[in-house]
């Protein structure tokens, strides 16, 4: 029974270990780059949020002191003092991950133009289009399900910049992938625009766990000569689970992205890792340490290393990056190059 | 010959309080229930929460599991131990010794903060050197501000270090039990998103 007496002793131990596991909670948050937990939603520089720490510490002792006179009495018991700093420490918490909602601007959402004078292909709206008169080749874009398909301009502008026919698949904002259903749009794709115009190279870039459908549907199809991969699973045990998450969306988002669809059942089914050892040279992998969707498996990236792949590794951009500004200039890079 | 070593130590030590006001003031900071504990225990959620990759994630919050643990198993045995065995504090036996704290009632050795903090920081050194040299430090000045202010004897504080370093380390490098425990412990975590 926790009889909390001094009372006051026990609202002012409460009230320092709520500010000082905030200020901890918020520096480590920099350091690890969790924005999920960073007030304010996106990361503060380190130097502020070490201060900051820093500062809350010393004012959180000083007003201790100052207004616990009887801090040197008797006081609460060792289970009483566990179960204030453990309140405290929740209520940080709670006021962290409440912080970073409230600060967060909701992602530019699913666009219809995206479908305009688009068609259907395997039961998934497709949208081909091309802005050179004599086009360099054809890239199959399979956009990152787990986004929305707003996010899929950025790479649909490089490929189109780069003097290649963009027919791009768009998953739609409520569905995603389905093994192995799935598995026809690539080769129906080509099909339909090689019977168009015959047109060479054929490329297939996908996103995210398209990449792995990507690199899955090349490696069964003679005719795509490259794939390109950003920002893919590769293997079942990549996909995050853990608070690595907070790096990329505020924990209710998390929670509803673990929610949304089985992405380790997928990834087991497409057999990722077989695929990218039968593609060897014909793969270029991009990954980046940061995605917080998918943690780098060291194994798998090595694997495709071995088997020929080229596998570019960046340090720090977050998925979302990954899938939009950062996989653009990588496409410009590849395409163009 | 131990125990007037000890008695020495702590009279020579305890001379020194009540001295000089500012000197008291920093002792009664250091010597208190709320702040070095506090301090310790937010090395744990910087512990959680920092890690920038997968691996350094799985490392510190095993290293907090373990430090955890460790303070939780090294109290159990100072309270089974405090049941065999009750040294009076020095301040009940020594009108000598200047008291700048409040009289605790129960056995003076092993220490039971030097316990708490010796285990907690012996288990962070062991995942981080670096903040575990803090952890230690923090541990270190708890200790010596308890002898300080006539709250406990210097083999108290020994005994409740060596105690609560024991347990970190045979809970941290030596139990298979542990190592299973923590790896369901960080996975359970890992599926709630609080690892």
């Amino acid at each position: 029974m926790l009889n909390l007496y001094p009372v006051y002793v026990a609202e002012h131990y409460g009230l320092f270990v709520c500010l000082v596991a905030l200020g901890t909670i918020q520096a480590a948050a920099c350091r690890a780059g969790l924005r999920g937990l960073q007030i304010g939603g996106r990361l503060w520089p380190k130097g502020i949020a070490f201060s900051a720490m820093a500062l809350v510490w010393l004012g959180g002792i000083a007003v201790f002191v100052l207004t616990t006179p009887d801090y040197l009495s008797p006081g609460l018991a060792g289970s009483e003092l566990i179960a204030v700093f453990g309140a405290g420490v929740v209520v940080a918490m709670a006021l962290s991950l409440l912080g970073a909602m409230a600060g967060r601007r909701p992602r530019e959402g699913g666009d219809e133009n995206l479908l305009a004078g688009g068609d259907t292909v395997a039961g998934r709206a497709c949208r081909v289009s091309c802005s050179a008169q004599d086009p360099r080749g054809l890239a199959i874009l399979l956009p990152d399900p787990d986004l929305p398909a707003a996010a899929a301009k950025p790479l649909i502008a490089a490929i189109e910049d780069c003097g290649y026919v963009c027919a791009s698949v768009c998953w739609g904002d409520s569905s995603v992938p389905l093994y192995p259903d799935c598995l026809a749009l690539v080769p129906m794709l080509i099909s339909r625009e090689l019977g168009r115009r015959p047109i060479a190279p054929v490329v297939v870039v996908g996103c995210g766990l398209a990449a792995d459908l990507a690199l899955r549907s090349a490696c069964e199809d003679s005719r795509v000569q490259r794939v390109y991969a950003i920002g893919p699973a590769l293997a079942p045990n990549s996909i995050n689970r853990g608070l690595l998450l907070l790096r990329e969306m505020s924990l209710v988002q998390a929670i509803a992205w673990l929610r949304r669809w089985s992405r380790t059942a997928f990834v087991v089914a497409l057999k990722t890792e077989d695929a990218v050892a039968r593609l060897g040279g014909r793969a270029t992998i991009v990954v980046s340490m940061a995605d917080g969707y998918f943690v780098p498996n060291p194994d798998a990236l090595a694997l495709a290393k071995a088997k020929g792949a080229y596998v570019e590794t960046l340090p720090s951009a977050t998925h979302y990056r990954l899938a939009t500004e950062v996989g653009a200039k990588r496409l410009l890079a590849w395409l163009g190059g | 010959m131990l125990q007037q070593l000890d008695l020495s130590l702590l009279l020579q030590f305890n001379s020194l309080a009540g001295r000089w006001p500012l000197v008291d003031t920093i002792a009664g900071l250091l010597v208190n229930d709320y702040l070095v504990p506090t301090a310790l225990a937010s090395l744990l959620i910087w512990l959680w929460l920092r890690g920038r990759g997968p691996a350094e994630r799985a490392a510190d919050t095993g290293t907090a599991l373990n430090a955890f643990a460790s303070q939780f198993v090294a109290n159990m045995i100072l309270k089974l131990t405090n049941l065999a065995y009750f040294r009076a504090r020095p301040f009940d036996r020594y009108p000598q010794v200047h008291l700048l704290f409040y009289r605790p009632w129960d056995s003076s050795c092993p220490s039971n903060p030097a316990t708490f903090a010796f285990a907690l920081a012996v288990a962070i050194y062991l995942g981080d050197r670096k903040l575990g040299l803090l952890a230690l430090a923090l541990a270190t000045v708890w200790a010596l501000a308890r002898v300080f202010c006539g709250v406990h004897y210097p083999l108290d504080v020994v005994a409740g270090a060596a105690l609560g370093g024991t347990v970190a380390y045979y809970l941290s490098r030596r139990s298979a039990t542990m190592a299973w425990l923590r790896q369901r412990l960080l996975d359970l975590m890992r599926k709630g998103l609080i690892a």
